[in-house]
């Protein structure tokens, strides 16, 4: 079973009370939305009580599960909407209440071994998607980092399929510009 | 996930050679993916479950407990009191039927327009409404006549079907009313003398403007008028390429000496980027130029270079022009 029907599967369950099935979705989920969550709000902990609250909402809100509409993509948009929440009721606190050697950073994987150039070239992507305009890299990456399609991606973009199609071509459009530029570069 | 392929429409928009690009840089972001797994600490799932659990717990006693008191309230309460809340969510629920109802009366229907998007209004008389990228309408649903007496700020074109009701357009310099006919209406909110402009394909349209209603002018096929917050009374009318007017409906361009900052807003909104012009002269300077078929904004910018002879640099947050 594919994960993706696995979802629906777990929908129509969990819309049935079945907490065995809410636990099966609960680990199959927490870890790519714990990553989907700190993307936004770049602490472990505020992450995790974002996600608490997704979780207990996705309970209360059970017996309105519709196992045609994606669960997956109303998961990512339940934790999308509480983060955006989060980090604009935040926007008051000033930046420089927290030290900055207290901020959590993330490191690249691919940082360790730069001398390889296939690594350098991960590196190099890496920092080209952090620079598309933020809807191309959010469809892009929701595409794929998380895996959802494009019908789940406009759910948790709120906006039609279609114009998620345009965002990823325009993403890649980007990327293969900027791969043609830095590989013209390198055999100069 | 890792070896997932791009979807099929995506693959599509590619030639050949740009797939092969594509599905490699896909595999390379592919290798990205699982690095961003490594989160820079630990969960511990079963800790977070647990806490799951508990809600879970709770919201079953909530449950048991309203089932179990709910018997008892009813017997202990007599009849009148049951009548009486009865009575006031009776009451409750009026006002609240009767305050959305207000609502949906008099609070004006808004339709916004994204960036970078297009969106087409279709209703079932037949009128029909294409709004450019940054484009906002509205109207009230029950005031005048719904939505045959619109609000605009930015640029449409509209298809209203012969009818003995009026339709009316308004902006913030300009009113526009018509019976039957099919035209373009043009007034961004940025313009610095709020300039409305109206092209004509099809019938006859009465342009005035907005605070001197009695002083209009009457349109033909094939012409256009403007008016700004300035004027008492329109231009007169002069004639015009509807096809070029229209240029933005087939997502292309027509520019007819428009001074390079608007034509900048323009490129900002169809395409969701920033462009900054610098030097005075670059930003005084008027351009004329028609791009049907304009592909991506690089290739424009380089049209637009090519057209008045200045430079740009690009990079992902901005277009430069000098």
């Amino acid at each position: 079973m594919s994960t993706d029907t696995e979802y629906q599967y777990w929908a129509g369950r969990i819309r049935d009370s079945d907490e065995e099935a809410f636990s099966d979705l609960f680990r199959e989920s927490y870890e790519p939305l714990m990553r989907y969550a700190y993307s936004f709000v770049k602490d472990a902990d505020v992450a995790g009580d974002m996600l608490q609250e997704v979780y207990a909402h996705l309970w209360d809100i059970r017996n309105r599960l519709d196992e045609r509409k994606s669960l997956k993509a109303l998961l990512y948009r339940m934790t999308k909407n509480r983060c955006i929440n989060y980090i604009r009721s935040r926007k008051s606190v000033r930046l420089d209440e927290v030290p900055l050697s207290d901020q959590p950073r993330v490191e690249m994987k691919t940082e360790t071994d730069k001398q390889e150039a296939g690594s350098q070239l991960e590196r190099q992507l890496g920092e080209w998607i952090e620079e598309l305009p933020p809807r191309q890299r959010e469809a892009f990456e929701l595409s794929r980092f998380e895996g959802l399609d494009h019908h789940e991606i406009a759910t948790v973009m709120e906006c039609a399929p279609r114009t998620v199609n345009n965002h990823i071509v325009g993403a890649l459009n980007t990327l293969r510009k900027r791969l043609h530029d830095w590989e013209t570069e390198r055999n100069n | 996930m890792n070896t997932k392929r791009p979807e099929k429409d995506i693959l599509n928009r590619f030639s050949a050679a740009e797939r092969e690009e594509v599905l490699r840089l896909w595999d390379i972001a592919g290798k990205i993916g699982p690095s961003r797994d490594d989160l820079p600490f630990q969960t511990d799932l079963d800790s977070e479950w647990g806490k799951v659990q508990q809600h879970i717990e709770r919201r079953k006693r909530e449950g048991k407990a309203r089932v179990h008191t709910m018997p008892a309230l009813r017997k202990a309460r007599p009849r009148p009191k049951a009548a009486k809340s009865f009575t006031i969510a009776f009451a409750l629920a009026a006002l609240i039927l009767g305050g959305f109802l207000m609502w949906y009366l008099f609070v004006p229907v808004t339709v916004e327009v994204p960036r970078g998007e297009f969106t087409v209004l279709d209703w079932d008389d037949g009128i029909k409404v294409e709004l450019n990228s940054g484009s906002t309408i509205s109207w009230n649903r029950s005031l005048g006549n719904g939505h045959r007496n619109v609000h605009l700020h930015g640029e449409a074109y509209f298809d209203i079907p012969s009818s003995e009701k009026p339709f009316v357009v308004e902006t913030h310099s300009a009113r526009v009313e018509v019976l039957g006919t099919r035209f373009n209406v043009r007034c961004w909110t940025d313009d610095p003398v709020g300039r409305t402009t109206l092209a004509l394909v099809e019938g006859e349209v009465r342009l005035a403007s907005l605070h001197e209603p009695r002083h209009d002018v009457m349109l033909y096929p094939g012409q256009r008028s403007q008016v700004d917050i300035n004027n008492t009374e329109p231009l007169e009318p002069e004639p015009v390429d509807v096809q070029q007017v229209l240029a933005w409906r087939e997502r292309g361009f027509y520019f007819s000496s428009i001074p390079m900052t608007e034509v900048a807003a323009e490129l900002e909104r169809r395409y969701d980027a920033r462009i900054a012009i610098e030097g005075e002269n670059l930003r005084n300077q008027t351009l004329t130029i028609y791009l049907p078929r304009p592909g991506d904004l690089e290739n424009i910018i380089e049209s637009i270079c090519f057209v008045s002879g200045c430079r740009y640099d690009a990079d992902d947050q901005e277009v430069r022009l000098y």
